[in-house]
């Protein structure tokens, strides 16, 4: 969706060169590599719903450990971790398929395989990330329910000939070890780059002796975690070329993360799995891997008062999850092929959007677009997941925008999406032998090996909003927005009937599951004061049908799992905010302090929904110097006491973080330091995978990065 | 223009002020206390009178059901079975709705003759009426 900030650069041509103004401002503008606080301003007040940008600078300095953490700096954003090195994104209490991720103008696809995968997008790869922390179905369709991240795309660099970067990264949390290199060559019209990244990483090191797992203690040898161990390599080639009225890009990368599951929470729990091989670099049984392949290309072309844009994209997701036989179904014949195969899943997915923006004057302007998306899956291995399904949707939309004056933008749309989900029946075969085993009967054996029942749907619904970004006097910003979203059901919550091992349950679609469909009321005041900049941005958000897993009661007869949990539709309410406040103390010296607060409500069963993000509170103490900068942060986590049903409370934690960094600009290099959690707290994550498990979250971690800049 | 300031500035209190919801649903789990068998008891094969289970469930509104089940908690590659011995498995669920709490004291788990020696896990899964479940697990090593 970078084409949108482009073609707001295209507008500004357009629009520039009617006014009679030079043609050169507006190079300038789009050959801006170094994002200024004047663009990030600028991208703000375009969008009515609260937003944040992450520029390159701030990103390469605060890169923990991958994209979603470091995302996490923006209040109401949090990071869903799994270990140290993979997480899901969550926006206001809201994650996994409610979110969309774009990449190069692209919905990334994966999210479909629950809590415990993370993002498959190579961190270093990022120059410019953008948050909408709202309703975003209009502009990205229904999975953006709960709002995007949007990466954007890179820009052409301000100098022509060869550019590039060599980025080195330890960790010791993990023993990680992580490089980068970029190369790209600039001409006029041209713009070519490639980036190679590499990343391993050992067994967690977490401050603990023992973790509980089904309510037995597991031992940690030496406090780390057995065979948590893993590697990540990316490829890719970007290229872009811009000529005239026309510009357009092309993309390919390919994104391999292989890592290890702790086996003290994979099957039955077994001391004697968790002894110590001797090595923490190694990957055993069980393991996972993923291969998420991506080609992807954007056009626009300019002419009178028109932009026309189009993207493009295929992606194929290939995840594969091996893990012993028998640690599964102790007593039965091991399958021929494969036997330690669980899970294979390959994901295809083929999406197009297309947009004209018209503009009638400089005050006002429309846009209409469609978009559509196909997508179709094959599995395997003895256990099951997801089933094999085909998805299709498409979407029409129209937006417009007024500007009476240069102080005030009034902006609403209208879309419409329809979607069909068609699922393939699955029947496991070794489950209907252990249950037939177990001594049920046939039929009832029959009835919960049917994994996923056939389910073909049809959705159709509106999506619209309403707002106006308000720039009075001084620099003050005031933004209002009033939306309407929805997001089909998935695949799973449709279909399946079978234990999640992502979430230690027995799940149960529904296949008569309505679409999610919701209200949303949000605002933002950014307002300035000599030194002190505070920002407030509250958030209501009213859903008439938010599906949840809903517990039944009903014992499973599944092995290791407990009851039923179903898949059912309520009504829901999200309220919240977050606050800013940024002082200049004195020369360098700056005080900010962020919040966040989310509060999630379940109107079936009077309680909060499951995974809600516990109060946030950051006090950062931060130089800035020309050279160097050095930075001081307490980050205060609040109990989480609101709880869904079969949740834990989550005891809050006071967490202290140091950083620094130093430039050489004469050499071209960077170094950044942080050290993460210096007190060695032991604390939960309460929307951790491993919460559930009694894991903690990592301990103290050294952590240090040289960044080299070729020009 | 200030008072407009601070009337957008204030929208955030009138957020708070007409979304406030009670939280009156029950997420506090049962509580399962298991007595008999105790860690690590060996228990006999084929003995008729079947095996004593003791223990005390409660909830702080109201209990609903519970299972038991008992399983092999051996790996199979090192596990040397005699021949013709299966793995011994039971599973059976109580209803004990209406009760906040309750001394459950029975003998109905019987280990057959002929199921394989060695150790085996006894799990016991409690909920209570709104959805809340408890999990514990013991081991238990069988013998003949």
């Amino acid at each position: 969706m970078q084409i949108r900030h482009l073609s707001i650069c295209i507008a500004a041509v357009c629009l520039a060169s009617s006014l009679g103004a030079q043609e050169k401002t507006v190079n300038d503008t789009l050959q801006h590599s170094v994002v200024s606080d004047s663009y990030r301003q600028s991208q703000l007040k375009r969008n009515a719903t609260a937003s944040e940008i992450l520029e390159k600078d701030f990103l390469d300095r605060h890169l923990s450990g991958n994209i979603v953490q470091t995302l996490e700096n923006i209040p109401g954003v949090q990071s869903m971790d799994i270990g140290s090195s993979f997480s899901k994104p969550m926006i206001r209490g809201q994650g996994f398929s409610r979110i969309a991720v774009t990449e190069n103008g692209i919905k990334q696809e994966g999210q479909q395989w629950g809590a415990d995968h993370g993002l498959e997008i190579d961190s270093y790869n990022i120059s410019s990330i953008e948050v909408v922390k709202g309703p975003a179905s209009l502009l990205y369709g229904s999975d953006a329910m709960g709002g995007v991240i949007e990466i954007h795309k890179p820009e052409f660099p301000s100098a022509k000939g060869i550019y590039g970067e060599a980025v080195l990264t330890g960790k010791s949390v993990n023993g990680s070890l992580g490089a980068s290199l970029m190369l790209g060559y600039a001409s006029d019209k041209w713009m070519v780059q490639a980036r190679y990244t590499e990343l391993h990483f050992g067994d967690l090191h977490i401050p603990t002796d023992t973790v509980v797992y089904m309510s037995v203690l597991v031992p940690l040898e030496g406090r780390k975690m057995k065979n948590t161990a893993g590697f990540e390599r990316d490829e890719s080639i970007y290229a872009s070329y811009r000529n005239g009225r026309y510009k357009a890009t092309i993309s390919f990368s390919n994104a391999y993360q292989k890592s290890g599951f702790f086996p003290g929470a994979h099957g039955i729990p077994d001391a004697s799995r968790l002894n110590d091989d001797g090595s923490s670099y190694n990957i055993e049984l069980p393991y996972s891997w993923v291969d998420h392949i991506k080609i992807s290309s954007g056009h626009q072309y300019t002419w009178d008062n028109n932009i026309l844009t189009g993207d493009f994209g295929y992606q194929f997701n290939h995840r594969e999850e091996w893990s012993a036989f028998h640690t599964h179904y102790p007593s039965q014949e091991i399958p021929s092929k494969d036997p330690d195969k669980e899970l294979s899943f390959i994901l295809h997915t083929g999406s197009g959007t297309l947009r004209l923006r018209h503009f009638h004057s400089a005050v006002l302007e429309e846009s209409i677009g469609v978009s559509a998306q196909l997508q179709w899956n094959s599995v395997g291995g003895y256990s099951f997941l997801l089933p094999k399904y085909r998805r299709q949707t498409a979407g029409a939309f129209w937006l417009g925008t007024w500007k009476p004056n240069p102080r005030l933008s009034v902006t609403g749309g209208l879309r419409y999406d329809w979607g069909n989900i068609d699922i393939k029946e699955h029947t496991d075969p070794n489950l209907m032998e252990y249950l037939v085993r177990q001594g049920y009967s046939t039929e009832e054996a029959g009835k919960y090996s049917l994994v996923s029942a056939t389910a073909n749907r049809h959705f159709g619904d509106f999506s619209g909003s309403a707002g106006l970004v308000w720039n009075p006097v001084g620099k003050h910003l005031f933004k209002l927005n009033i939306g309407r979203s929805f997001h089909l059901p998935g695949a799973n919550e449709l279909s399946i009937n079978g234990v999640h091992h992502g979430t230690f349950r027995h799940e149960q679609g529904d296949p008569d599951l309505d679409s999610e469909r919701g209200w949303q009321l949000d605002a933002l005041a950014d307002m300035k004061w000599g030194r002190v900049e505070l920002e407030l941005s509250p958030f209501f958000s009213w859903y008439g049908n938010y599906i949840f897993l809903d517990p039944t009661g009903k014992w499973s007869p599944l092995p290791h799992s407990g009851q039923i949990y179903r898949y059912t539709g309520t009504a829901a309410r999200f309220w919240g905010g977050e606050v800013e406040l940024h002082v200049s103390i004195w020369k360098h010296l700056k005080y900010n302090f962020s919040g966040d607060y989310v509060n999630t409500y379940n109107e079936t069963t009077h309680t909060a929904l499951s995974f809600s993000p516990p109060p946030t509170m950051r006090n950062i103490l931060a130089w800035e110097g020309e050279r160097w900068g050095a930075e001081a942060e307490l980050q205060s986590i609040a109990t989480q006491k609101r709880i869904a049903h079969n949740e834990d409370i989550t005891p809050g934690a006071n967490l202290l973080h140091l950083g620094g960094h130093i430039s050489f600009p004469r050499i071209g290099t960077e170094v950044s330091l942080s050290i993460r959690n210096l007190l060695n707290t032991k604390y939960y994550n309460h929307l951790s995978f491993y919460r559930k498990v009694e894991i903690p979250e990592p301990g103290r971690n050294f952590s240090i990065t040289f960044r080299k800049t070729i020009k | 223009m200030k008072k407009t300031i601070l009337i957008l500035a204030l929208i955030p209190v009138a957020f708070i002020a007409f979304s406030c919801s009670k939280d009156d649903g029950d997420t506090t789990k049962p509580v399962i206390t298991l007595s008999a068998p105790a860690h690590d008891q060996g228990l006999k094969i084929g003995d008729p009178a079947g095996v004593l289970l003791d223990m005390d469930l409660s909830d702080d509104v109201m209990l609903g059901s519970y299972k038991l089940e008992v399983h092999s908690n051996a790996d199979h590659h090192h596990h040397s079975k005699s021949a013709g011995t299966v793995d011994f498995s039971f599973h059976k669920e109580f209803d004990i709705s209406g009760n906040k709490s309750i001394h459950i004291s029975h003998r109905d788990i019987v280990i057959p003759e002929g199921v394989s020696e060695g150790e085996y896990h006894l799990m016991v899964y409690c909920t209570d009426a709104a959805g809340n479940e408890a999990q514990l697990a013991r081991d238990i090593i069988l013998r003949n």
